[in-house]
């Protein structure tokens, strides 16, 4: 049995820019792996570009959980035009930009994502732990870009356990598809709300800030969909409650 | 330097606060809470003008009224430093003297063309140790119904006459901000102590300097910097504890009152974490706590009142 760090994220707004778009830009319904990473190695106090390594898959575990379904909207920015850096000092003047931001769902006034994270240096997993129980954090948290300002809530450091599934199961975060049996997403036909999204996001960089892999994830609407995993998954325990979830 | 939260309110009054260009600028919504949006980039906007008017120096805007390159505009400021530099190979003194130099990158951050000794890549990065969240309406808006007007200038040459346009506004909206200053942000850019004074500053002047025609009648109402003792605490968006008595169908300032009991509460838990709270507010706008209408320094608890810089006096 080993521990994971448990914390939600939350903000007014979101923006999550997807790689694959451009003159608009779009936005995923939930933090990336990437971001998360960058959300981490920040509150640690980590450079730009200085921290892709150790927060790498095979180092950092990361699972996240939409609690809310967002609600979308688009709103055209003026930004500056630039055609290259030269031309960022509002040199070339402005240009508008449609992007897609996160609102809370109606029934809510923030955003939380419920973040699962652990490492495999268990002292900057204690590192991390403290600085977020303490609300002290090296760069300040956001949401994707930098004036999506975040807040962070601490709830604990949960025990987690790796169990194998004979049967589909509840799956409570974002779940990779490549990690689920073929055909074994059961949906349920008598909710209201039965809405499935595919989305496809970044999973890592490379030391030179390119995307190195991308992965696909199955979210329902309700936040958590039912169906086997392939090999192993992490049966987290905190707050009382049993909470299945898959590492992005 | 230590973190410090901001929590910005001003209101619009028949006017339109930030159009969306792709909308026919009419003011952004989130048309399912009938809630105002105002971009980060505005409120920023009206702080760089104030810079501007001030004559400070800034790198995004005009030379001597003349619009140049990003390398062109760093040439020109390089003029004025002692020796000769390469922007291809800056060294860290001249870097530091650039920032020196320039109050928005200090405060907003920039990327700049720049190769400077010891960093990878073309170009410098600088984050904003400011960084304002988009702001919202507190209260429910509405579009004033009315929103054709007529121009005396015509949309082409063979045209008689003056030609109909579009411009919405809206009755009333309370605006509110939340931003923040990140201290280790700011080691990054340089920004001094003084430089977050001018902020204080140009947060409370800039808004009604900028009278145009669809940017009259906004007025700040409530300036509040919260300054921890510490450059890593941070507590959250301070609009969560705000409370209108007076949602829907306002018109006026007058017509409604902030209920602050929250607030309060929140600030005396984390008083110990607090080093200074920097105040500005306009009796315009009624705060209550504790079923009192006070201006808000009288309001806090004692232990709250030690901790307060009032901002009222000669310079803002």
């Amino acid at each position: 049995m080993s521990t994971i760090l448990v914390f939600d994220l939350k903000g007014a707004m979101a923006q999550f820019k997807k790689f694959d778009t451009n003159s608009s830009s779009l936005t995923y319904i939930a933090p990336p792996r990437t971001v998360i990473a960058g959300l981490v190695a920040g509150i640690l106090g980590y450079e730009k570009d200085n921290h892709y390594e150790v927060f790498s898959p095979e180092n950092a575990n990361i699972a996240v959980s939409v609690i809310g379904w967002p609600r979308k909207i688009i709103q055209t920015i003026n930004y500056m035009f630039a055609k290259n850096k030269t031309d960022l000092n509002l040199s070339k003047g402005r240009t508008q930009i449609p992007v897609e931001f996160l609102f809370p769902s109606l029934d809510k006034h923030e955003l939380t994502y419920r973040i699962f994270f652990r490492h495999a240096d268990p002292n900057l997993q204690y590192d991390l732990k403290q600085r977020l129980k303490n609300q002290s954090y090296a760069y300040p948290p956001y949401l994707g870009l930098t004036e999506m300002l975040g807040k962070i809530s601490w709830i604990e450091e949960a025990t987690c356990e790796q169990i194998t599934a004979d049967d589909p199961i509840p799956i409570h975060t974002l779940s990779p598809i490549e990690q689920l049996k073929e055909n074994s997403v059961q949906f349920n036909v008598h909710s209201d709300q039965l809405f499935y999204q595919k989305e496809r996001m970044p999973r890592f960089f490379n030391g030179n800030r390119y995307l190195q892999e991308t992965m696909s994830y199955l979210i329902e609407r309700s936040g958590r969909i039912i169906a086997q995993p392939k090999e192993k998954y992490f049966q987290v325990q905190y707050q009382g409650k049993t909470e299945n979830i898959l590492f992005m | 330097m230590n973190n410090s939260e901001i929590l910005f309110l001003y209101d619009a009054k028949l006017t339109n606060p930030n159009g969306d260009i792709d909308d026919e600028n009419r003011p952004r919504m989130d048309y399912e809470r009938s809630i105002n949006l105002v971009s980060d980039v505005r409120l920023k906007r009206y702080l760089r003008d104030y810079f501007i008017n001030k004559e400070l120096e800034v790198y995004a805007g005009q030379v001597d009224g003349k619009t140049v390159n990003a390398t062109k505009r760093l040439e020109n400021l390089f003029e004025k430093y002692d020796e000769k530099i390469n922007l291809t190979k800056l060294p860290e003194p001249a870097k530091q003297w650039m920032l020196d130099q320039l109050i928005d990158v200090r405060l907003f951050g920039a990327t700049m063309p720049i190769k400077s000794e010891g960093s990878k890549g073309g170009s410098l990065t600088y984050t904003g140790p400011v960084q304002f969240n988009w702001g919202h309406s507190l209260n429910k808006v509405s579009l004033v119904e009315s929103s054709s007007i007529t121009s005396h200038f015509s949309s082409s040459d063979a045209n008689e006459r003056g030609s109909i346009g579009k411009d919405y506004r809206l009755y009333y909206s309370l605006i509110a901000f939340h931003g923040l200053i990140s201290a280790k942000r700011a080691e990054h850019t340089r920004l001094a102590d003084q430089d977050v004074q001018l902020l204080d500053e140009a947060i409370v002047r800039s808004i009604p300097l900028q009278a145009t025609r669809s940017k009259v009648g906004q007025y700040p109402r409530l300036y509040l910097r919260v300054e921890y003792n510490n450059p890593e605490f941070i507590s959250g968006d301070l609009r969560d504890y705000l409370r209108l008595e007076e949602q829907e169908g306002l018109r006026s300032v007058a017509e409604t009152k902030v209920n602050i009991d929250l607030l309060v509460d929140k600030l005396v838990q984390v008083s110990d974490q607090i080093e200074k709270i920097h105040i500005w507010h306009d009796p315009a706008l009624e705060l209550e706590h504790k079923e009192e209408t006070k201006p808000l320094t009288e309001l806090l608890p004692p232990t709250l009142q030690e901790k307060v810089n009032s901002l009222e006096g000669a310079k803002v």
